[in-house]
């Protein structure tokens, strides 16, 4: 396998990104290289991508300082994202500390309420935390079987938006969910799904385990795969670090 | 101003009449006594101090309060209260413990549960929202906390799963007792979630006695409003911040199995026959390479995750988990009885957890028990043909079954350290109280103050008004120990390991964001309001009863003889409590929490604060004190 077959895939843009996305992307990256940040991405949100950003001026309007940047720069710049992000759950780091749930709940619902965060943590086995989130299936059958259109996939910032005025609180994107990953808001009754918080999402702000991490979304078909019931993430977890035991010590 | 921080809607369940009621305080009670431990003092006297003395712990008159408080899911680390007339103390000890019950049980709309009475038969308290019901639970009783705790998640998920359908629900929060509890041995826990457990106190024994198993709790409501929800959030990072630096972050509390022992001279070893050691064998080190499956586990808001997951996945105790193992049960199912090997440690750590008993009671009454045999005064005879020699790992083991079951001397040993110690020496005509390592019936934590090197002065246990709680020790100034600390995050109910990341400052700005309290101020605690709550407990202590009082307090606040024998080794050998000093320590304690030179809370201050009922009921010992 030749460098330039891999260079000839990576030109093409993955399917369910748009060009101009995947142009923003390669440029990114080729600013990254360029000033020798070496970084990926990361920290810094996509929302602050603009709609102006074009393939010419990304070089310079990527990078948020106040100052002039010339070919002289030698500072890191902050790591730009791409705009359509997606949460890498990592179980294995999971403390189950529900920070998630609490920066979730605050930021959607203006105070703390596990039961109404988008991400809910399964404890059914000692210290095997498992965090539920949507996982953006690429061909998202929670918005195909949605009946009245309240669920769509935002254009910009991939982010799934749930219009709670449309929702009939008909359940069937639970149905849909390979995961049964959606839940529904104990006094209103919609739907909640992920929505990224905007394409910035708090859970992975507030994880200090790395359990929850922003990563570039892209074109494998292998999300739909994470969508998975609690129940079996866990005993898979509990096969791998307790073996035979897993069973005594599962609650399920 | 609204009430932030509260619902202030409590739950009365009456488990003789199966009543189940709605309450609520004034706002002023809140605002003096805030919740938790404080505020379970308060209950438990207004209703009990009357006649304190004739109340038997383990009798339907007792009454079990499980409190959170108002900082209860908003600061870092949420924890649950439970409280009672102590089976061991006599006294109100408040009982913390980890786990989700608490954010499950505000969630559910709840700041707290008052249980009285006695069910007629094994009965378990399940609570969704409003929906309260006594459940039978007569295919519980007799289980293991694991069995119990596994067959009411499967049950109550099923239960949820079939009423509502679309959503998939989660564990719920979960207080349960294992046959130790049931069987009303008074070193016996309350557990939680898994390996998390309230001993201290007792309280196990008291949801035994009342024939209560368990509580359930699922919620699906938010937290009480906050203040300032942003101010709560932000002062969250500041905790976390500081907790991710901190070494219980990485360690837990097991450093502390070679920093106690070999650094400050303040481990207990061979029942405190020694404090010092200096065998690597016991390093953290040890336990994280050869037992942790995962290092960071938390419990609701937690970013410091001290509970390790310690599993054993082969050699002869295969299969066996627990929670690190913490330093207290390092120490009392470890080096207390002679053991120094993780995995055996681990093990005993897993049987105390299995069987629903006290790891720390339960390792103090077996170490105990070994020095009674080492020194002849016990034969393996008496001890049902248990070889109970220092490092014998599965004769502890057999040991503890028998306490939990309270079967053969096990019934004896059932009944604690101190209680044990005065029916040995009646039954053996040899005082053996001298070999007790417990104050006011209450084992002293793995904390020794011989040395002077770790952080229990001498008067920590003797002055402490829950006995030997090592979390709750006495200290000058007041404010130093249990009054500024632990009473005040046991009342806020928190955790205060958490705490210990930021600076007194924080807690009170945390206490402000969340309630709005602007008076609230540390003078405000140390020289009025936690005196006060303090002063309730201290009266029920003294009061006692009905089978024993700690008077006069001259014999009773003091250390256990064992602490003024000099330590025979390691750096510190020779070191010892000095008694004049201690003596003028007591004494300028009593002082400074406005206590009489007896140390019975003074007249004119409980007067001053309105508890004219406490101090009636101490008019009735303090000829005696």
């Amino acid at each position: 396998m030749s460098n330039s077959s891999n260079s000839k895939k990576l030109q093409d843009p993955p399917e369910g990104i748009t060009r101009r996305d995947f142009l923003k992307l390669t440029a990114a990256a080729v600013v990254g290289v360029a000033i020798g940040a070496g970084v990926g991405y990361a920290a810094k949100p996509a929302v602050t991508v603009t709609e102006t950003t074009t393939e010419t001026t990304t070089a310079t309007t990527t990078v948020p300082v106040t100052q002039t940047v010339t070919k002289t720069v030698t500072v890191t710049p902050t790591p730009t994202l791409p705009e359509k992000v997606w949460l890498f759950i990592d179980p294995d780091k999971c403390s189950g500390c529900r920070r998630c749930e609490i920066a979730c709940s605050i930021f959607h619902e203006g105070k703390i309420w596990p039961e109404a965060s988008r991400i809910r943590v399964f404890t059914l086995a000692p210290g095997l935390d498992v965090p539920i989130v949507c996982t953006y299936c690429k061909d998202f059958p929670c918005v195909n079987a949605c009946p009245t259109g309240a669920l769509h996939v935002d254009e910009k910032t991939g982010a799934l938006v749930v219009d709670k005025d449309k929702c009939i609180k008909c359940h069937r994107c639970y149905e849909a969910c390979p995961g049964h990953i959606p839940t529904y808001h104990p006094t209103e009754g919609y739907a909640l799904i992920c929505d990224l918080c905007g394409g910035d999402p708090q859970c992975a702000k507030v994880c200090l385990e790395g359990a929850i991490q922003v990563k570039p979304y892209g074109a494998m078909d292998t999300y739909k795969l994470l969508a998975d019931e609690p129940e079996e993430i866990v005993k898979d977890l509990a096969d791998k670090y307790l073996g035979k035991y897993g069973e005594k010590y599962l609650v399920i | 101003m609204p009430l932030y921080g509260y619902h202030n809607r409590f739950l009365e369940i009456n488990l003789s009449t199966e009543s189940i009621r709605e309450i609520s305080f004034p706002e002023d009670v809140l605002q003096t006594y805030i919740g938790g431990r404080a505020l379970a003092a308060k209950v438990l006297f207004d209703r009990l101090g009357d006649h304190w003395e004739e109340v038997d712990p383990l009798g339907p008159e007792n009454i079990l309060t499980v409190f959170t408080g108002p900082l209860t899911g908003f600061f870092p680390g949420a924890r649950t209260c439970i409280s009672g007339k102590s089976p061991l103390t006599l006294g109100i000890v408040g009982s913390t413990f980890g786990g989700e019950f608490a954010s499950e049980l505000r969630a559910a709309g709840w700041d707290g549960i008052i249980i009285t009475g006695r069910a007629s038969s094994p009965v378990y308290i399940y609570i969704f929202n409003d929906n309260v019901e006594i459940r039978d639970a007569s295919h519980l009783w007799g289980k293991t906390t694991e069995e119990t705790h596994k067959i009411l998640v499967k049950e109550i998920r099923e239960e949820l799963q079939g009423k509502i359908p679309y959503i998939k629900w989660r564990d719920p929060g979960m207080l349960y007792i294992g046959p130790a509890g049931e069987n009303k041995v008074r070193t016996a826990a309350v557990s939680s979630k898994w390996t998390h457990a309230g001993g201290y106190g007792g309280y196990g024994s008291v949801f035994g006695s009342k024939n209560l198993k368990a509580i359930v709790v699922k919620g699906t409501g938010p937290l009480p409003d906050a203040y300032d929800i942003s101010k709560v959030k932000e002062l969250s990072e500041v905790v976390a911040s500081n907790a991710v630096n901190h070494v219980f972050k990485w360690w837990g509390t097991a450093y502390l199995g070679y920093q106690c022992g070999y650094t400050t001279s303040s481990e207990p070893i061979r029942n405190w026959q020694e404090e010092w050691h200096d065998n690597p064998a016991v390093g953290v080190d040890k336990y994280d390479r050869r037992m942790w499956v995962k290092r960071y586990w938390g419990d609701f808001g937690c970013p410091l995750t001290c509970y390790k997951l310690a599993f054993q996945r082969t050699g002869p105790w295969e299969g066996t988990l627990s929670d690190n193992t913490d330093y207290e049960l390092q120490a009392y199912l470890g080096t207390n009885l002679g053991i120094f090997v993780p995995e055996d440690n681990n093990y005993l750590s897993y049987l105390a957890d299995s069987y629903g008993l006290c790891g720390i009671q339960t390792g103090n009454v077996l170490g105990f028990a070994a020095e009674l045999y080492q020194r002849g005064i016990l034969s393996k005879e008496d001890l049902d043909g248990i070889d109970l020699k220092w490092g014998n790992t599965e004769a502890f083991a057999k040991m503890m079954l028998k306490i939990a079951k309270r079967e053969g001397i096990g019934d004896k040993l059932a009944e604690g350290t101190w209680r044990f110690a005065l029916y040995v020496t009646e039954w053996k005509g040899v005082d053996v109280t001298k070999y007790a390592v417990v104050v006011k019936g209450h084992g002293i934590g793995a904390h020794g103050n011989r040395s002077g090197l770790d952080y229990p002065q001498d008067i920590a246990y003797a002055c402490s008004v829950q006995g030997g709680d090592h979390t709750s020790v006495a200290a000058l100034p007041p404010e130093a120990g249990e009054l500024g600390g632990p009473l005040l995050f046991d009342s806020g109910v928190f955790c205060w390991f958490n705490a210990f990341t930021v600076s007194r400052d924080v807690i009170f700005k945390f206490f402000q964001a969340v309630t709005g309290w602007d008076w609230f101020t540390p003078d405000k605690w140390d020289k009025d309001l936690g005196l006060r709550a303090l002063a309730i407990q201290r009266a029920a202590l003294l009061l006692g009863g009905p089978d024993i009082q700690w008077l006069p307090t001259s014999k009773y606040d003091d250390n256990p003889p064992r602490f003024y024998e000099p330590l025979p080794s390691g750096p510190c050998k020779g070191k010892a409590v000095d008694r004049d000093e201690f003596l003028k320590h007591r004494a300028a304690y009593y002082e400074a929490v406005g206590w009489d030179e007896k140390g019975v809370p003074k007249s004119e201050l409980l007067k001053e604060w309105g508890l004219d009922n406490v101090d009636a009921a101490l008019n009735r010992i303090r000829g005696k004190a």
